[in-house]
């Protein structure tokens, strides 16, 4: 594989010839320190060449050799002509200064409209920041071909994604450590099952950027030790723009399954509900067949329609207004095995071969509006709207040790839909001179659907027999679920910032050396949670066809008396047999926070810190575990932050951040209701679960050689105390559960990140110079984390035992090595037509899946991983393009194993996911 | 009146024999409780002593928590009516006494019109005998603690029991067992109880030391006996009917499913024991011994199973051909199918066994009593049991 990378840097590199001089130039403000000009506009006199300069005043021209004359203008400085003699091959070097027009800074204001999607804008604010940034931009994700942000994240530096889930891990740190906010609001999560929202169910489509904030900041969220994802929704500035996506998904694994079956009911759209039905227990009433349905032609397909336009207000007044409304569907197909219950003796009490069929759509509706009142007031209000279903079919055959030694038979469908409802209004105000009022207000809807999933389980009539009869151990093997999650959320933040260190430069302007800021947030959130299970008792068992059980489970036999229908709490004769188990959580959050930022010296700046949260969380629970119970927990926290940078000079910067920061439970960790999953895996919620403290420091050294250039090396340290660890909990089910799971975990790293040029140029075009580039970015990350485990402690705080195979561990989910690479060719035609084509790879190494417990059992781990994927844009007109990305080319199998049993290690999962091939066309209007 | 100077009387009877308890902490507070509804998580020491002339509704979970008893005098009835949730554990420390007679024995049975196998969860014991699962470990029903180190805890004593229509289903992959015993101590008494209509296991064991003696099973779904976790205790007399065509094994012997060679070693010694099977040929082994447990049975009489005794697993056929520590004497077996299958191997006679195992114990008796009367329902079996 990387040989495929080599082969292909060498072929790219062969290419790059130069036949032009070139000239390169800073324009400097003269008056101003000698500061960067930036946006001045440069000609070539007497040609058709040009170029405008970027934020470090800096620009090229590529010219054939010969004697020219440069006409610099810039709105409010004088025009400057300066001569230039250009040497075929050569670089002339340049620097261009600048004069003010007497007296006219003082009536015109500049505003510069800078697009926060660009990758070289995002890396020049990561230079000037205090704060330690990281983000991607909407033109970085696109050359990466991410298409959504959880794939967008996983290409930047120490982020690495769980295969098959939603669960993004930043240094490590999974889930549970990692926040999301929405234009620096807290985002809910779709999922029960994890903290975060599923970032993937956000298109890059409706994103300007992203940050991956590692360095807790007092005045946003301490909530996470890994990062504080923050999206930031697209906001339009442009004239107008209307544009028309349409495309079509490619599972090489679906493709090949002519027969792709899914459950009844949900069908294609994804707006598919249903509920129990009426006198359940009484008779048969479910409307939808147990038989799966099948499909033919396993295509997915997209459609987009974006829209922006800037209106005029008044005479300040600018409304822009940026609307999307998109659907996409794909279809996956899975072929794998698993084993579970594997004993220290190295034998699998369930050896199953699985395949696994699913279909997902996504809707996505959004409507951005920034109105700026007047260049000291901006007012915007977000609106989006997510419907995200995932269809799953799985049908597993194999062995379970007391059902049947081969061809045990289980059946699982499950559709699940999430409906999100975001409103977000912010606002800023520049209310003097100095201070400056920003605020912003969010209320939040999640509602998460799993209407009538159905499992049911077969085995042999008898031992090699090749009919089925229902497995029968359990009643609720064969069983219809119905749950319903509603989550709302209101969030308020408010913050001042007054400037301070102020001093009158020459032309009589303050200029500020730091500032002072303060403010407050709140966050008052309510999780509703039910659900009801209806298990098939079979009473007559008999010989059923496994594709028709429609056959078995009908009115006619249930009134015969062949089998039962009854939930957890009883059947028709218990009076509360149809109340569903619940839980309801409530918390609240209230934070104030105070800080300073301040530059020292020329070269140093310092901001630093407190935040204060009050964080309440009480839940109240009805379940098959622990009836009518209530668990409460309140806390005061006291968090600080500092961060510096000393700039070494101008392209360089040594940078320094420490903070404390919490990682709270979730509701369902402490719920005691029992959830299944996919692998026949039960897990259960400990009321007892308690917050776990992060302590953070992070020291980096940063290069900026070009504007869309940056080598960077970071080292972290985290002390976590009390880590929330999943574990098998030591009881004769083998059910995972939650517990603090011992006194500390600490994670020191190294990260490298690189972004260079390996060659570029510009060519003469008709109009503009274009640009061929070749470029290539990697960030590797090191990572050793340990942690320490507590029986005794278990025992003291929960009423749960966990006996632990080691006295220390890795961090569950925690890569030693991440690698992202990628190599992007960018070729210019034209003004409108342009061909980029990326490869781009990540690995992660093997890591921690499951902590080793009961009885000497050994650790599960993820075999590593590499995948490739390759992205090919076009532009093949001002209003056409054209874009394919075939991703997971190599198509590796994803295996996690158990380690130190008699026989070594034993595989216990094992898939390939199949090459996805998307393709797209866009028309602009 | 006449009722309540008979409560009183019973009330220092009780008191008497709980003075002589040293396991009882709680001294002689006497805790109410409702009749009509019965449930409740017990922790203020004291004693909780029905009363026979009421029916007791168990509407949810009584946990009887350490320094606790709970006192049922004989005839009282107590009928579940909260599905899964109601059921009676007795947490570590907590006591239960159950003062059955054999004319007139406790009943634990379901509370509703129409009674089926799984109406209500069961009765729980969790001790501080040893577990080989761990030194402290978390029950699968009720959540409660067992295990430890005290080989002679007592749980309490129970005498005359019917436990029936239990068995619910607590998750997608678990019920509740007629009764189980966690971690329970060989100080405790158990004589004398019958599981009626189970829906899972009658009796299951998960580790521990104690002995109980006269069990009954009959038309359970699963096993009538079943022991995991390193269990050391013994039973006598145990008589197990699965001719209603439901139901699974005579007994499930466990060491340990995670690691067959967990220590301590479940090694009970079982003597007297019929079992009734129904030769359906799903799992109907009479009795399944593997993962690696150990134990001494004497007196066997089994009828209707495809195969009479089971031995799997590497661990529990090297204690068998060594033939000292998994031994089988006076074995009657009545069946026309194989007499033993070890590892995977079929022998249908005795001389098949000693030649592939020369120095297993296996010895035949044609004449062995079992639970007393051959296949038949022994007489210590009747008067206060149901359905046989």
């Amino acid at each position: 594989m990387n040989k495929l990378v080599f082969i292909l840097l060498f072929f790219v590199t062969a290419l790059a010839s130069a036949q032009n001089g070139t000239i390169a130039g800073t324009i400097i403000d003269k008056d101003y320190n000698d500061e960067p000009v930036a946006f001045a506009s440069i000609q070539v006199k007497g040609t058709s060449k040009g170029a405008q300069s970027d934020m470090d005043g800096k620009f090229t021209i590529s010219i054939s050799p010969g004697t020219y004359t440069l006409i610099v203008t810039f709105v409010g400085m004088q025009t400057v002509e300066t001569p230039v003699t250009v040497v075929a091959g050569n670089k002339t070097d340049l620097t261009i200064p600048m004069t003010a027009e007497a007296a006219a800074l003082d009536d015109i204001v500049i505003t510069v409209q800078i697009s926060r999607e660009k990758e070289e804008v995002l890396l020049k604010e990561q230079q000037q920041a205090v704060e330690i940034k990281q983000e991607i931009g909407a033109q970085e994700m696109s050359r990466k071909g991410a298409g959504d942000v959880a794939a967008a994240v996983s290409k930047t530096t120490g982020v690495s994604k769980q295969e098959g889930s939603s669960d993004v891990y930043v240094r490590g740190l999974g889930d549970r450590y990692n926040f999301t906010s929405l234009n620096g609001l807290p985002l809910p999560s779709n999922n029960p099952f994890y903290k975060n929202i599923e970032l993937g169910i956000f298109s890059t489509d409706i994103v300007q950027s992203v940050s991956i904030d590692k360095v807790m900041n007092v005045e946003s969220y301490a909530e996470f030790a890994g990062a504080n994802i923050d999206i930031v929704t697209k906001n339009y500035n442009g004239k107008g723009m209307f544009e028309v996506t349409v495309g079509s998904k490619y599972n090489s694994a679906a493709m090949g399954e002519d027969n792709f079956r899914l459950q009844d009911g949900p069908g294609r759209t994804g707006f598919y509900d249903t509920d129990i039905p009426s006198n359940p227990l009484g008779s048969y009433n479910f409307p939808t067949s147990w038989n799966p349905q099948s499909t033919n032609t396993p295509l997915g397909l997209s459609f987009g329609i974006r829209a922006g336009k800037r209106f005029s207000i008044g005479e300040d007044g600018k409304l822009g207004v940026f609307a999307n409304i998109s659907h996409d569907n794909s279809f996956r197909y899975i072929n794998g095995a698993f084993k579970s219950s594997v004993t220290k003796q190295g034998f699998a009490n369930k050896d199953f071969e699985y395949e696994d069929f699913s279909y997902g759509t996504n809707t996505t509706g959004i409507l951005n509006m920034g109105y700026q009142i007047n260049s000291a007031n901006n007012i915007t209000y977000n609106f989006l709207l997510i419907n995200d279903t995932s269809q799953n079919h799985r049908e597993s055959l194999g062995r379970e040790v007391d059902v049947a030694d081969e061809n045990a038979f289980i059946r699982r469908s499950n559709f699940d839909r999430t409906t999100l409802l975001i409103n977000q209004l912010l606002g800023s105000h520049d209310l003097s001179d100095r201070l400056d009022l920003k605020w912003g207000l969010a209320y939040n809807i999640v509602k998460n659907d799993t209407p009538d999933r159905m499992k049911n389980y077969l085995q042999p009539a008898s031992e090699g027999s090749s009919d089925f009869i229902f497995n029968n151990d359990v009643s609720a093997t064969n069983h219809r679920f119905f749950q319903e999650i509603e989550d709302n959320e209101i969030a308020a933040n408010a913050s001042l910032e007054y400037k301070i260190g102020g001093k009158e430069d020459e032309y009589g302007d303050m200029q500020y050396k730091g500032k002072l800021f303060g403010g407050y947030s709140a966050r008052m959130r309510t999780v509703d949670f039910q659900a009801t299970q209806f298990n098939f008792r079979i009473i007559n068992n008999r010989i059923v066809d496994p594709n028709n059980l429609d056959n078995y489970f009908n009115q006619a036999n249930f009134a015969s008396g062949d089998y039962s229908i009854s939930t957890f709490n009883g059947g028709i004769q218990s009076p509360n047999a149809l109340v569903p188990q619940t839980y309801n959580g409530d918390q609240t959050i209230h934070a104030g926070f105070i800080g300073a930022s301040y530059q020292l010296t020329e070269k140093l700046f310092l901001k630093g810190g407190l935040r204060a949260e009050y964080i309440d969380q009480a839940l109240e629970y009805n379940t098959i575990l622990l009836p009518n119970g209530e668990t409460n927990f309140d806390t005061f926290q006291i968090l600080p932050s500092l961060v510096a940078k000393y700039a070494l000079n101008e392209k360089q910067n040594l940078r320094f951040g420490a903070s404390k920061t919490y990682t709270l439970p979730q509701f369902r960790e402490r719920a005691p209701f029992p959830i299944e999953d996919e692998n026949e895996n039960i897990e259960f919620g400990n009321p007892d679960l308690s917050i776990s403290t992060d302590y953070n420091l992070d020291v980096k050294w940063e290069i900026f050689p070009k504007d869309d250039e940056v080598i960077a090396v970071t080292g972290f340290g985290k002390l976590i105390q009390d880590p929330i660890n999943k574990l098998v909990v030591a009881s004769s089910t083998n059910d995972f559960s939650y517990v603090n799971s011992g006194e500390s975990a600490y994670a020191v790293g190294l990260e490298l990140e690189a972004r260079k040029n390996i060659f570029k140029r510009e060519i003469s075009g008709e109009e503009n110079d274009l640009e061929e580039k070749l470029s290539f970015g990697a960030n590797v990350s090191y990572l050793y984390t340990v942690q320490d485990f507590d029986e005794e402690k278990i025992r003291e705080e929960t009423d749960l035992n966990v006996e632990f195979t080691n006295e220390e561990g890795q961090l569950t989910g925690a890569s030693p090595i991440l690698v992202n690479g990628d190599i992007s060719y960018l070729r210019e035609f034209d003004n409108d037509k342009s061909v980029l084509a990326t490869l781009s790879y990540n690995y992660y190494s093997e890591r921690l899946y499951a902590i080793g417990t009961n009885n000497d059992l050994g650790n599960q781990f993820d075999e590593a991983v590499g995948t490739l994927d390759f992205i090919l844009k076009t532009n093949l007109s001002k209003k056409f393009g054209i874009s394919l990305s075939a991703k997971n080319l190599t198509n590796p199998t994803v295996s996690r194993f158990q380690e130190d049993t008699a026989i070594g290690d034993v595989n216990v999962l094992e898939f390939q996911r199949g090459i996805d091939v998307n393709l797209g066309l866009t028309f602009k209007f | 009146m006449m009722k309540k100077l008979f409560i009183s009387m019973l009330a220092v009877a009780a008191l008497t024999v709980s003075c002589s308890d040293d396991d009882t902490t709680g001294g002689d507070t006497a805790i109410t409780v409702d009749a009509n509804d019965f449930q409740g998580t017990f922790t203020e020491a004291g004693v909780i002593r029905l009363d026979a002339g009421l029916t007791y509704k168990l509407t949810g979970a009584v946990v009887i928590e350490d320094g606790v008893e709970l006192e049922i005098p004989a005839g009282t009835v107590i009928e579940a009516v909260g599905g899964t949730s109601s059921y009676i554990a007795i947490a570590q420390g907590g006591l239960i006494d159950v003062q059955g007679t054999a004319t007139n024995p406790v009943v634990m049975t379901s509370g509703l019109a129409t009674k089926t196998a799984g109406d209500w969860g069961g009765l729980v014991l969790c001790g501080k005998a040893p577990s080989n699962k761990g030194g402290s470990v978390t029950a699968e029903v009720s959540g409660l603690t067992y295990g430890g180190t005290e080989t002679t805890d007592s749980s309490g004593s129970i005498r005359y029991l019917r436990v029936e229509y239990a068995g619910a289903t607590f998750n997608s992959s678990k019920e509740f067992n007629g009764v189980s015993f966690f971690g329970v101590g060989s100080g405790t008494t158990v004589d004398y109880v019958q599981v009626f209509e189970g829906n899972d296991d009658g009796f299951e064991f998960f580790g521990g030391n104690v002995t109980a003696n006269h069990l009954v099973v009959n038309n359970p779904t699963d096993d009538a006996f079943d022991w995991t976790e390193g269990w050391q205790g013994a039973g006598s007399f145990w008589y197990a009917d699965l001719t209603s065509g439901r139901g699974h094994r005579i007994i499930e012997a466990d060491n340990l499913e995670a690691d067959n060679n967990a220590t301590p070693i479940s090694s009970p010694t079982i003597t007297n024991l019929t079992g009734v099977g129904n030769g359906d040929g799903t799992e109907d082994d009479g009795l399944k011994i593997r993962r690696g447990t150990k134990g001494d049975f004497d007196n066997i009489v089994l009828v209707g199973h495809n195969e009479s005794i089971e031995i799997d697993d590497a661990a529990t056929t090297a204690f068998f051909a060594a033939g000292s520590e998994l031994i089988f004497t006076n074995v009657a077996i009545t069946t026309t199918d194989a007499l033993m299958n070890v590892d995977g191997t079929d022998f249908s006679t005795r001389a098949d066994v000693i030649a592939t195992y020369p120095n297993a114990v296996i010895t035949e008796n044609a004449t062995a009593t079992g639970a007393g009367s051959g296949t038949a329902v022994p007489a210590w079996a009747q008067g206060w049991t149901t359905g046989l």
